[in-house]
């Protein structure tokens, strides 16, 4: 297994308009690892994503599997990175599978059609969340909840080296959003991808990404090493962001260990 | 739509028979192929070409009211035509300055939204809007200086609709653009669904957004200008004719915005019918467009909240 670095920043600052909202954020992401990004709301994680994903400008550097990916094509782009955005755009009646199939359009040429592998690959990610029997149906017809589903399934299709994503817990019930990152995992860790992934869901941090950045007021402000850091330093860290809180950990049956954050 | 089209050759005030023309009588070989057939033919395509540019605009601009109008292309070609009609008075240039008028304001609203950097589908609506307005001022200001007895009334009917006097040396090129952007909007389907994402999203899916968007917008204008030059303003197909075959099929996929053709290509047919049928002189196909379109959408619109329940 390899683990260079997929995702590379240096120097990286961005805004809206006269805005600075990033500044000087420098940051690796490696192969095999699914990194999160955590901070209050408005700390600058969706510009951040946006700003790596060449959405709104930014200055500095970000290198994507070793290149500099600012003079890269929207084709060539996405060909390499998929992004499931905070809640997408989609307003018009389109099937479940039609949007899974979008995520093909970048490997498809102008009178190009997803072929059957593509269709196979569409369905077996619905099937995975649970919602391939509504492959059929309006998009606009399912809960937020089950939207999200479709744009993850949408962003995972293509095997792309490096997924971002942004605050994709936020509309999926409480064990749908582990089976999510469950999946998640299971899509990454051993396939030389990386995902950077934005949570307000601090516990599924703790227990399905490798490394966590906090960010406070545009900057990263420390970052945690799940797998290698002690209990006591990483609750520091997030004391910095979230106030008094503590890590408590918790066994489940099988006798494996996980932490969860609560306020103290 | 081919029943109706058939049945379009038949209807009008020179009846003529299968009989006749199989005959080989002159004069109804004549009014079947310089009325009848031109017309019916303009009738399809241009109802076709309206009720898929109406689905495109719709889409594109992830907007249910959106029409041709929005982005200016029908008060460019009645501008146009005004200035046609006062200044070369022949039927082929008045054609030729209605496509103009038409190409010219969409190109102004595309320019003028270009001014805004983010690319946002609102700047390109508020763009159409001013584009409009600016038309509309040359309208008026052309009205103004036009001999009432003649041209005014030319400008008027112009700008009601009619399939009747269609220049039939202008329907070959016309139908000819036609037929190549509905290809190109069928080839380029799949673009414009993502079209209909956020600007972020649709570029993380690999496409260059305003490459694409000005690609699609200006292949449904070209089809767009070529019917309004031909017909003058044809009111209501463009915006009822996606809404009720997205209704037909709740989907967004290439059936329906082929059936969104098909839709406009009946309603625009079956309006002409009506107009040329009901009363002694020809009336506005506007007129009919509206009257046919609205309670078929009503009841669409009733079916579909029915099965809702």
């Amino acid at each position: 297994m390899s683990n260079k670095a997929l995702i590379s920043a240096r120097d990286l600052s961005s805004g809206y308009g006269k805005k600075q909202i990033l500044s000087d954020v420098n940051l690796d992401v490696n192969a095999n690892e699914i990194v999160a990004l955590l901070g209050a709301n408005g700390c600058g994680k969706t510009t951040l994503i946006k700003t790596l994903c060449k959405i709104i400008p930014g200055s500095g550097e970000v290198l994507i599997k070793g290149e500099d990916a600012s003079s890269w094509s929207a084709r060539k782009f996405a060909q390499n990175c998929s992004l499931v955005p905070q809640k997408s755009g989609i307003s018009i009646d389109i099937t479940v599978l039609d949007v899974v199939l979008m995520g093909f359009n970048p490997f498809l040429y102008l009178l190009g059609r997803p072929t059957r592998n593509m269709l196979a690959e569409a369905e077996k990610l619905l099937d995975l969340f649970g919602i391939a029997d509504r492959k059929y149906d309006s998009f606009q017809t399912l809960s937020e909840g089950q939207k999200q589903l479709v744009i993850i399934a949408r962003a995972l299709v293509t095997d792309t080296s490096v997924v971002f994503m942004d605050e994709p817990e936020s509309s999926l019930d409480f064990s749908v959003r582990y089976d999510m990152m469950n999946t998640l995992r299971e899509q990454i860790v051993g396939k030389d991808k990386c995902a950077l992934v934005s949570l307000h869901d601090v516990n599924l941090a703790l227990n399905f990404c490798d490394k966590l950045l906090l960010i406070k007021d545009g900057k990263i402000s420390s970052v945690i090493d799940v797998h290698s850091e002690d209990r006591s330093s990483m609750e520091q860290k997030l004391q910095s962001i979230y106030g008094s809180v503590r890590l408590m950990p918790v066994m489940d049956e099988a006798g494996k260990e996980s932490l969860i954050m609560v306020k103290a | 739509m081919c029943a109706l089209f058939l049945l379009s050759l038949f209807v009008g005030k020179y009846p003529f028979t299968i009989e006749g023309l199989l005959a080989g009588d002159e004069r109804q070989w004549l009014v079947f192929k310089m009325l009848r057939l031109s017309r019916s033919i303009v009738g399809v395509a241009g109802g076709f070409a309206l009720g898929v540019a109406g689905y495109i605009y719709q889409t594109v601009f992830r907007n249910s009211l959106a029409s041709p109008d929005i982005i200016g292309v029908a008060s460019g070609a009645s501008a146009g035509a005004a200035f046609g009609i006062l200044f070369f008075a022949e039927s082929l240039m008045v054609t030729v300055s209605a496509f103009g008028g038409a190409f010219l304001a969409v190109v102004f609203t595309l320019l003028l939204a270009s001014i805004d950097r983010s690319g946002r589908n609102s700047t390109v609506i508020l763009a159409g809007i001013a584009v409009h307005a600016f038309a509309q001022t040359i309208l008026m200001s052309l009205k103004l200086i036009a001999d009432p007895e003649k041209e005014l009334a030319s400008i008027e009917y112009w700008i009601m609709g009619s399939l009747n006097g269609i220049n039939s040396s202008s329907i070959g090129i016309n139908v000819a653009l036609i037929v190549i952007s509905m290809i190109i909007l069928i080839v380029l389907h799949r673009q414009a669904l993502i079209l209909a994402s956020d600007e972020g999203e649709a570029k993380m899916l690999g496409l260059n957004v305003n490459g694409s968007r000005l690609l699609v917008l200006m292949t449904a204008t070209v089809a767009v200008a070529s019917v309004v030059s031909m017909t003058g303003l044809i009111s209501f197909v463009g915006l009822v004719a996606p809404h009720v075959a997205k209704r037909l099929t709740r989907n967004n996929s290439i059936s329906t915005m082929v059936l969104c053709g098909i839709v406009g290509a009946c309603l625009l047919e079956a309006a002409d019918i009506l107009a040329r049928s009901v009363a002694a002189t020809e009336l506005p196909v506007s007129i009919f467009t509206s009257i046919i379109g609205v309670p078929f959408l009503v009841f669409i619109i009733f079916k579909g909240g029915k099965g809702h329940e």
